[in-house]
Formats: C-alpha cells, sequence, structure tokens
C-alpha cells in the first residue's frame, strides 16, 4: 500500500525530460501552429528541428537516451507529402529497425521512443499530441530509476 | 600507443570519427548504467536446444544480436556455435536474456575506462549470480577482454571462471576424444581453404598462448576429410588486420589492406575462415565492391565446423572394450 502512494506521489511530482526532432517542412510549422493559436501543451519537450526526418539517425535517439531524455519523439511529414519526396520512408524504416533490434533489446520501453506524423496544418494535433506523450512517460516514470 | 591517446593528444573529441556515427558505442554505453537490464530477444535460438538461466557452461554471444541492425546473416555465427556447444555438453547451455556488452569497444576505441569498469563488474556480478564456472564464447575479442583485461582490473576473475575461445573448447574436446570430425567432401577436387588470425587471437594475447598453433592442428585434421588446409603469406602473428577493430572508421587505408588480404586468401583457397565477428563483417563488406574478389567464400570458425563434428559416444566404446 505505501509503495503504491509512494510510485504516485512520484509519479506526480516527476517532470520528464523529452526531446522532439521536428522536420522543418510539416512539424515544426505544426508546432509553431500551436503556438501562434495558443493550444495548450506542456512545458516539458525540447524541439530539436532538423531539414527532414530522414536526417535522424538512430545514434540521435541513443545518445539523447544515454544523456538523461526519458521520451525521444520522432516527427515529421504524413507520408507521400515529404518535401523531399521519400525522406520520411527512409525514416519510417530506419525507425522500425531500430524499435525492433536497438530499444527492444536494450530493456528499454518502447513507448519511450515514438515516431509520430504532424502536419503544418495539425497544431491542435500537435498539442494534443505532446499531452498525451508527457502524461505515458509521466506514468512510465524516470528512465533513471 | 592506443588510438585515443593519438586523439587526446590532438585534442579531438574521442566520440567523434566513430564508426557508424557511434550507434554501437552508444549501446554499450547505455548498457553501463545500473538502471538498464537488457532483455534480448532469444529468436535466433532453435527449439529443439535446451537452454538456461543458471548451470556451469556459459556461452557468451556478445552484441551479434545488435549487429543484426545493419549487417546481414551475422546471427548464424551464433547459432551454430551454441549447436556445436549443445552437441558436447549434457547439460543445458546457460544464456543471459539480460547479457551486456563486454565492453571492448568503449576501452579500445574510445578510452572510457570508468563505463569499461562499470560493465565488468556488472558482468562479473551476474556471472557470480548464475553460478558459471566456464564462460565459452566464439568472439575474439570478447576472449581477449575476459582472458586478459579482466584479470587486471579483479585479480580473482581467472580464478573464478575459465574463458574458452570456441577453438580452445573443440581443440579439448577432441583431445579428449569426446568428439571426432566427420563429413568427407565428396567432390574428387580437394577444397582448398585458408585462415585469417584476428588481431585479438594472436598478436593481442601473451606469448605464451597456444590457440594460433591450435587451429592449425585442427585445420591438419581435416585434411583426411579432403579439405586441404594453406597458410596465407602472412598468417599468425604477422597477419594482416581487417582494418577497422573497435568500430573504427573505415577509410581507403584500411579499404586497401583489406583487398591486400583478400588477394592473399584468394590465391591461398576458396574458402577463408575467421574466428572474429568484425573481421567477417568487414573482409565480407568489401566483396560488394570488387567483383575479382567475390568468390571467396567467407565463414565463420564455428559456422564451418558445425556440420563436422560428431560426439563420440563414451557408453557405446565401454561396452566394446568389456
Amino acid at each position: 500500500m505505501t509503495e503504491t502512494k509512494k510510485k504516485l506521489k512520484k509519479t506526480k511530482d516527476f517532470e520528464p525530460d523529452l526531446l522532439v526532432f521536428c522536420c522543418n517542412w510539416c512539424s515544426y510549422a505544426g508546432a509553431d501552429l500551436a503556438g501562434v493559436s495558443r493550444f495548450q501543451y506542456p512545458p516539458n519537450i525540447r524541439v530539436i528541428r532538423v531539414m527532414c526526418s530522414g536526417r535522424i539517425d538512430p545514434s540521435f535517439v541513443l545518445k539523447a537516451l544515454k544523456d538523461g531524455a526519458d521520451g525521444v519523439l520522432i516527427s515529421g511529414c504524413h507520408i507521400g507529402d515529404c518535401h523531399y519526396i521519400s525522406g520520411n520512408e527512409y525514416a519510417l524504416e530506419r525507425f522500425e529497425k531500430m524499435h525492433k533490434i536497438l530499444i527492444k533489446q536494450l530493456g528499454i520501453n518502447e513507448n519511450r521512443v515514438r515516431l509520430e506524423w504532424v502536419s503544418a496544418s495539425e497544431g491542435k494535433r500537435f498539442a494534443e499530441l505532446i499531452t498525451e506523450f508527457t502524461n505515458q512517460i509521466k506514468e512510465l516514470g524516470p528512465l533513471k530509476n | 600507443m592506443a588510438r585515443y591517446k593519438i586523439r587526446q593528444s590532438a585534442k579531438k573529441n574521442v566520440d567523434e570519427l566513430i564508426a557508424h556515427k557511434g550507434v554501437y558505442t552508444t549501446i554499450t554505453e547505455i548498457m553501463s548504467q545500473p538502471y538498464i537490464n537488457p532483455d534480448r530477444s532469444l529468436e535466433w535460438v532453435p527449439k529443439n536446444i535446451k537452454i538456461a538461466d543458471k548451470g556451469s557452461v556459459l556461452y557468451y554471444v556478445g552484441c551479434i544480436p545488435y549487429f543484426n541492425y545493419e549487417f546481414d546473416k551475422i546471427d548464424v555465427i551464433a547459432l551454430s556455435t551454441l549447436q556445436i556447444i549443445s552437441k558436447i555438453e549434457k547439460e543445458p547451455i546457460v544464456l543471459f536474456k539480460e547479457e551486456i556488452c563486454c565492453g571492448h569497444d568503449v576501452y579500445w576505441g574510445q578510452g572510457k575506462l570508468e563505463i569499461f569498469i562499470e560493465l565488468a563488474k556488472k558482468n562479473i556480478k551476474m556471472f557470480e549470480k548464475a553460478g558459471i564456472s566456464t564462460i565459452v564464447t566464439a568472439c575474439a575479442e570478447c576472449y581477449r577482454t575476459f582472458k586478459v583485461d579482466y584479470p587486471k582490473l579483479f585479480e580473482d576473475f581467472s580464478q573464478k571462471f575459465e574463458v574458452k575461445h570456441i577453438i580452445e573448447y573443440v581443440y579439448e574436446m577432441w583431445k579428449k576424444g569426446k568428439i571426432e570430425f566427420i563429413g568427407k567432401n565428396e567432390s574428387e577436387e580437394g577444397i582448398s581453404f585458408t585462415y585469417h588470425d584476428p588481431c585479438r587471437l594472436s598478436r593481442f594475447l601473451p606469448e605464451n598462448n597456444a590457440i594460433t598453433d591450435n587451429t592449425r592442428e585442427i585445420f591438419k585434421e581435416f585434411k583426411k576429410l579432403g579439405y586441404s588446409f594453406n597458410e596465407m603469406e602472412h598468417n599468425k602473428s604477422n597477419s594482416l588486420c581487417c582494418g577497422v577493430n573497435s568500430w573504427m572508421n573505415c577509410n581507403e587505408k584500411s579499404k586497401a589492406l583489406r583487398y591486400k588480404r583478400m588477394l592473399e586468401a584468394k590465391s591461398a583457397g576458396s574458402i577463408m575462415l575467421t574466428s572474429c565477428p568484425k573481421c567477417k563483417i568487414h573482409l565480407s563488406c568489401l566483396q560488394d565492391d570488387y567483383e575479382d574478389i567475390s568468390s571467396i567464400e567467407i565463414s565463420d570458425f564455428s559456422e564451418f565446423l558445425v556440420n563436422h563434428i560428431k560426439v563420440i559416444d563414451s557408453n557405446k566404446n565401454s561396452e566394446v572394450e568389456k
């Protein structure tokens, strides 16, 4: 009983550090729209802008997890909408392999690393996504426990 | 002088210039953290082989399951090694689901001694908990790390655990008369093969080691089966390097070195054996680029031996003696 109470308290106090990779053409514009439209979302995220989601190498994600991030979100344009035609398809392929072979085998919860497509017009969706992701990581607790 | 020292003296960041953008060394660093318990998929283990959590003989797989991220058909080394050991041993082999890296690459490539010690402590704890007495590995780098580097840090390591490379293991079992080599080459022309000595199994071991000679002795036995063993021009402790140990970046110089090695192999035989996963990865990587060397078949020592080993039934022998 006391343990569960402690855990509850821990999840309440815990503020996760999340890293979000946004592609320049869709997701970053989406995040911008969320800000301009004043949709509220938790302040736990740090956004890194990259030119395309295809730029994101698994080593970036692993380094983030190593250096203390509790969760990593990769976001890009919807499939078929990529500014560079097929960059996000590469990202998807790389992500699935990374998830299955690197993250899962390391014993890190799979939900800590996610891939989501957010377009430039989906400001509301971006805000909802970040809220949902933050709550999920809060439930999982810190990676360094 | 180790590579990291050269870089440190040139005031370069040791994390830069690690091959594959540092994916594999970062994995090692994550594994050294106390809160990480890897959950490896043991999908590659065949259903007829019994594995256990506790026991005396451990097969230390190494980082092979993670290599699947970029390289194809690397699991076959782990699979054939496990098949060899399970044929010989009667009790189930220990395979850890939460096995971590031995730390070779961060030690040699980046000089991160603290992480190396952390990993060593975690490893030793795991071995002790499972009651291991013999560690068998098929990786040359893991072997050197356990045999030479761990006892430097923990003096009682070599007394507690017996470390064997699969070559040593097969050789000992063969000398004890527990196994014999079968599988005659049916074709009339003899198949010639050669062996590439990994640096970690030749010049990086103490001088009194017998691994290179043991390997040759096993190969001489294969002459009876129609496989003739030829030495390459550079062999044993003089063997040419594959050019890219501990995730060093591949460049034109290391490629030239490997190309030279492959030409030597081509003149010596049609099959080239090695006993280090990284040598296998890098030498076969070059085969995609150059057509003239693509005919050589590169395979691991255990991959080659798995179909040539037969266990001698000790009960049958004693009956005959009676």
